[in-house]
């Protein structure tokens, strides 16, 4: 997750209201996302990474009823990307959360690789998921082991 | 714990609750036209430069996966385009924002930081724009730009909760 100490903007150039240099990037940005195809195998997801990859969930063959009211987690994966005071904003605002118990779930997600952020049933799980989703966060769900 | 608000951002709250948008009118032009192009990349999920917007919802379970990208993507990208809608109105107008389009500006915003951080492969860490020499050195510019507007949006619209 990408942070800034003490909630201190960047300092850069961009950042100084230079317009007219803003302007000239916009066509160089998306250029390399639409000529650059050897980037087309290049998405690695961090769900791939061992030190992230969780354990696999136990499946019980023998008694179902028992695995489905085993209830389903909500985890929220570490990214580079996101910044960490838009990840604690997004944990409150979707899951009613104070900016306490908000931020320990971030920070765990940026020094533990992820945190479980709700549970449920596998239809709310689902629909966290997707909520979390849209607001850009990586997110996924599995059944309690 | 209190968050605490700084003066003076790009943001602010007003005496009616609603936002003032303090950015330049080459910034707006420069948004519009990423909009532009955003909107065009989305419709694509399979481009790997926006496929950190459809993430996949299980690890291990492909059936399922398939099953929620069915059902979800197609929601998903909905509600990128009316994010999208959304910001075209916020940049297009001096009026004072709603909430409600100051949060579909941040979700917008946040994807197009996502796909730029996809496409410049940010890794944990990488706070430093690169010389301005490197080819990428404009495109982190602009992801800086657009990290700063966010942290300032989280900022004012956090101060509400």
């Amino acid at each position: 997750m990408h942070g800034r100490q003490n909630g201190i903007p960047l300092s850069s150039p961009a950042r100084e209201r230079e317009g007219e240099h803003l302007k000239t990037q916009v066509l160089i940005v998306w250029g390399v996302c639409k000529n650059d195809q050897s980037r087309e195998n290049d998405f690695v997801s961090p769900l791939a990474s061992p030190a992230v990859r969780p354990a696999e969930t136990e499946q019980s063959s023998t008694d179902e009823s028992v695995e489905q009211d085993k209830p389903w987690i909500v985890i929220v994966w570490n990214d580079p990307i996101n910044l960490m005071s838009y990840v604690t904003y997004v944990l409150q605002k979707l899951f009613g959360y104070s900016l306490e118990k908000a931020t320990e779930l971030m920070l765990d997600v940026h020094h533990k690789g992820r945190a479980v952020v709700s549970s449920g049933t596998r239809e709310k799980a689902e629909m966290d998921v997707y909520r979390l989703h849209d607001h850009g966060l990586w997110a996924t769900l599995e059944q309690e082991s | 714990m209190g968050r605490r608000r700084r003066p003076g951002g790009p943001i602010q709250r007003n005496q009616d609750g609603q936002y003032e948008l303090l950015i330049t009118a080459d910034e707006r032009e420069v948004f519009l036209n990423l909009l532009e192009q955003f909107e065009v990349l989305v419709t694509n999920p399979a481009n790997p430069a926006v496929r950190r917007l459809f993430p996949s919802a299980y690890v291990d379970d492909d059936k399922r996966n398939e099953e929620y990208a069915r059902y979800m993507h197609e929601e998903l990208l909905a509600s990128k385009q009316a994010q999208i809608a959304v910001t075209r109105g916020v940049l297009t107008t001096e009026d004072p924002l709603s909430e409600a389009q100051l949060v579909g500006f941040m979700q917008t915003i946040n994807a197009l930081r996502m796909v730029l951080g996809t496409l410049l492969d940010v890794s944990e860490g990488d706070d430093d724009i690169p010389d301005e020499n490197e080819p990428n050195a404009a495109s982190w510019h602009l992801y800086a730009y657009l990290g700063w507007l966010l942290e300032w949006i989280v900022d004012e619209l956090g101060s509400q909760l």
